[in-house]
């Protein structure tokens, strides 16, 4: 028997019910209701394109040495506060930390120049800079998310006496690992021949957001561009849920634009020659050298990270100099991270539980 | 118009174009009961409706909020493409349905019509291979993108050496000649009057038009091959499909809704992708495509810059520059500042 027993009738009805449908309850929503961000907080420093904030205390004692978040240049930081009940920010909020967070804004044209160093030597350290103040500290708590991670990793190793601890999320460490497409294709095993940094930049000044997000789609090209939308018919009865789709479509195309010298360093020197966990990055003329990371350091990572796989952020422990590693991992992907119902019942009260038990 | 207007606006258009929707359907399954009117064909069908989704999500444009607007515009896209699949399983079956009656083998029966639509679709790198074997030709298609720009140009330039040398002696009428021309051109481009162009840019200009040539050459290169790569990768998504079938008649499983037969589909052809990707050949072919259309930008900016540097406009090379060097100067002054605060503190 054939196996596709579809009659042609039946198929452009379904066809036709459910594009009227999407179009029915589509229709009925405003782009004021699809909200991200809305954990309150306030800008306390600002420094060319980027902002400082502090959110607002939910606990009327927060917990002494207050947590810097600091996000990957390649998306919005809003996805650590998407919405109100998937938000990593709150939780971390209602179990008593002090949040503060670096949003990077979006790089212009004449940011084209903008450096690894301008970002790690300028901006995040002006930033602790600004919190240590504000709250009369020589040190504070860290945690890098994703490139952010790997950002907060150089920072720290050049200026371990600022962190008092360090958590790195989904963070690469390693980028020479043929598990990633993401790394294959950037050139782990075919180094500029695989992608010719040199010229994208050259040709384009920043790298557009939407280059970037068309490449991140074909990381999985039938999942996030047929099949997630297939799913939309599953829940376009539900208004919650129709949003809460709609907010993640907005975070993934929401995709600033990478300052050129800045992507061109981190393709070069990190993706593609590894130079991170072989001592070879200088940022300025200081040489980043993970050992000189002492401080605590706990590591989290998700099992089914398609963007950084775990081979790339396992190999932290290796590297640094810390007698206080620890690690956790979720059984999810990266974004699952931030937004799985399941993670964010368990990883806010272990990222508490271990600044605090170290404060 | 109020917020109500757009919204009674929005709902009009929206019970409108469900409506159509309707008709149409009913329509078709009227056609297909017997109209004495010749039955459209499933690819028209789809056609039909992909523009009347269209035009309709056009005319909504005006009150709907981006996410929510381009949300519409990907879930049409992703509808229009099963319609194009359930064309492409119609088609399978009008092939198999008679052979499977006569006892005939079915697999066999979608494997060639699986080869007959991959080449309909991904006919490109054969055409467009037929191309490179010509370069007269290839240059003519190239020359064809700036002719429209630089055609009148080209044609003053080589008028101007001749025009000067007479105004030279004393013939002013060729000045005048001159500046017609070069008013002429200017309008027929960039539509602005324009100063006296330098003598011997002809050839500079030749020389960048040339080397543009070239890059254009290696990107219509690397394109066909990266096609020849997705060719082959189509063909392996095709191979998939027809063996998850295979194993849906194993397990005596059957396929009854659209939905369904998409999902086995993108299922299969993602491991086949995914698959692919990870390999040499692509990562490689890839990185060719990436590098050849860069090049080719690098040397359609030069060619612009080219021009915009012969009427004082500001190029973009020029505006990068300052860019770099103001954030340079910000930088010293950054530095500064923290060197006075410390002395400051000091002190």
């Amino acid at each position: 028997m054939f196996p596709i027993q579809i009659r042609y009738t039946d198929a452009v009805r379904e066809i036709v019910e459910m594009t009227v449908k999407a179009t029915q309850n589509l229709s009925q929503l405003q782009e004021s209701q699809v909200e991200y961000g809305t954990a309150p907080k306030e800008a306390v420093y600002q420094e060319d394109n980027i902002v400082l904030y502090h959110y607002a205390p939910l606990v009327e004692k927060p917990f002494k040495i207050p947590l810097l978040i600091i996000y990957a240049l390649v998306n919005r930081p809003y996805m650590v506060d998407l919405q109100e009940n998937r938000s990593l920010v709150r939780s971390l909020l209602k179990l008593g930390i002090d949040i503060y967070l670096i949003d990077w804004g979006y790089p212009q044209r004449n940011d084209r120049w903008l450096t690894i160093e301008d970002h790690v030597n300028e901006y995040i350290s002006n930033c602790v800079e600004a919190v240590c103040q504000r709250h009369d500290l020589e040190q504070i708590n860290l945690l890098g998310i994703c490139q952010g991670g790997t950002l907060t990793l150089c920072y720290a190793a050049l200026y371990p006496e600022k962190v008092k601890n360090l958590i790195t999320m989904v963070a690469p460490v390693d980028f020479h690992v043929p598990d990633g497409l993401l790394n294959v294709w950037s050139g782990y095993s075919y180094g500029p021949e695989s992608m010719n940094i040199d010229a994208m930049v050259d040709a384009q000044g920043n790298i557009p957001g939407d280059f970037m997000n068309f490449g991140f789609l074909m990381l999985k090209p039938f999942q996030l561009n047929v099949e997630k939308y297939l799913g939309l018919t599953d829940i376009l009865d539900d208004e919650a849920k129709l949003i809460n789709f709609l907010r993640m479509e907005k975070w993934i195309f929401d995709s600033p634009d990478q300052a050129g010298e800045t992507f061109r360093e981190f393709l070069k020197d990190f993706y593609q020659e590894n130079k991170l966990i072989k001592d070879e990055i200088y940022i300025g003329e200081k040489q980043v050298q993970l050992e000189n990371i002492t401080m605590p350091v706990l590591n989290v990572y998700a099992e089914q990270d398609h963007l950084v796989p775990p081979a790339c952020s396992i190999p932290l422990e290796k590297y640094v100099g810390t007698e206080d590693y620890s690690v956790l991992s979720f059984p999810v992907g990266h974004i699952g991270m931030y937004v799985s119902s399941k993670v964010q019942k368990s990883l806010p009260p272990a990222i508490a539980e271990w600044l605090k038990a170290r404060g | 118009m109020t917020e109500k207007d757009w919204s009674a606006q929005t709902s009009e258009m929206v019970r409108s174009w469900s409506e159509a929707q309707r008709t149409m359907l009913a329509a078709w399954m009227d056609m297909l009961q017997g109209s004495s009117q010749k039955t459209p064909s499933f690819a028209e069908m789809a056609q039909e409706w992909q523009k009347l989704a269209t035009q309709s999500l056009q005319a909504w444009s005006a009150a709907t909020d981006p996410i929510i607007r381009t949300t519409a515009e990907q879930f049409i896209a992703s509808q229009g493409l099963m319609l194009r699949f359930v064309d492409f399983t119609a088609k399978a079956w009008e092939t198999t349905a008679p052979k499977i009656k006569s006892g005939e083998d079915w697999q066999a029966a979608i494997a060639d019509t699986m080869e007959q639509l991959r080449q309909s679709w991904l006919g490109l790198p054969a055409q467009a291979e037929a191309i490179t074997e010509d370069m007269d030709t290839l240059w003519e298609l190239y020359l064809d993108q700036w002719r429209a720009f630089g055609q009148p140009w080209e044609s003053v330039w080589n008028k101007a050496p001749g025009l000067l040398g007479r105004t030279a002696v004393g013939e002013s009428a060729a000045l005048f000649e001159l500046s017609d021309s070069f008013q002429q051109a200017y309008q027929q481009t960039l539509g602005r009057l324009a100063g006296s162009p330098n003598l011997g840019i002809a050839r500079e200009f030749i020389s960048r038009l040339e080397q543009g040539f070239d890059a254009f050459m290696s990107l219509n290169l690397a394109n066909i091959e990266y096609q020849a790569v997705m060719a082959d990768i189509w063909d392996e998504a095709f191979k998939q499909f027809g063996e998850d079938l295979a194993s849906l008649v194993e397990k005596d499983e059957k396929i009854e809704s659209v939905r369904e037969l998409i999902l086995l589909w993108t299922r299969g052809a993602e491991q086949t992708f995914l698959k692919a990707f990870q390999t040499e050949r692509y990562t490689l072919t890839q990185g060719k495509l990436l590098s050849a259309t860069m090049h080719y930008r690098i040397s359609q900016r030069r060619i612009l810059e080219e021009f915009l540097e012969s009427f004082d406009l500001p190029t973009r090379s020029e505006v990068d520059e300052a860019h770099r060097r103001i954030y340079e100067l910000r930088k010293e002054v950054k530095a500064l500042k923290k060197q006075v605060k410390r002395l400051e503190t000091v002190n």
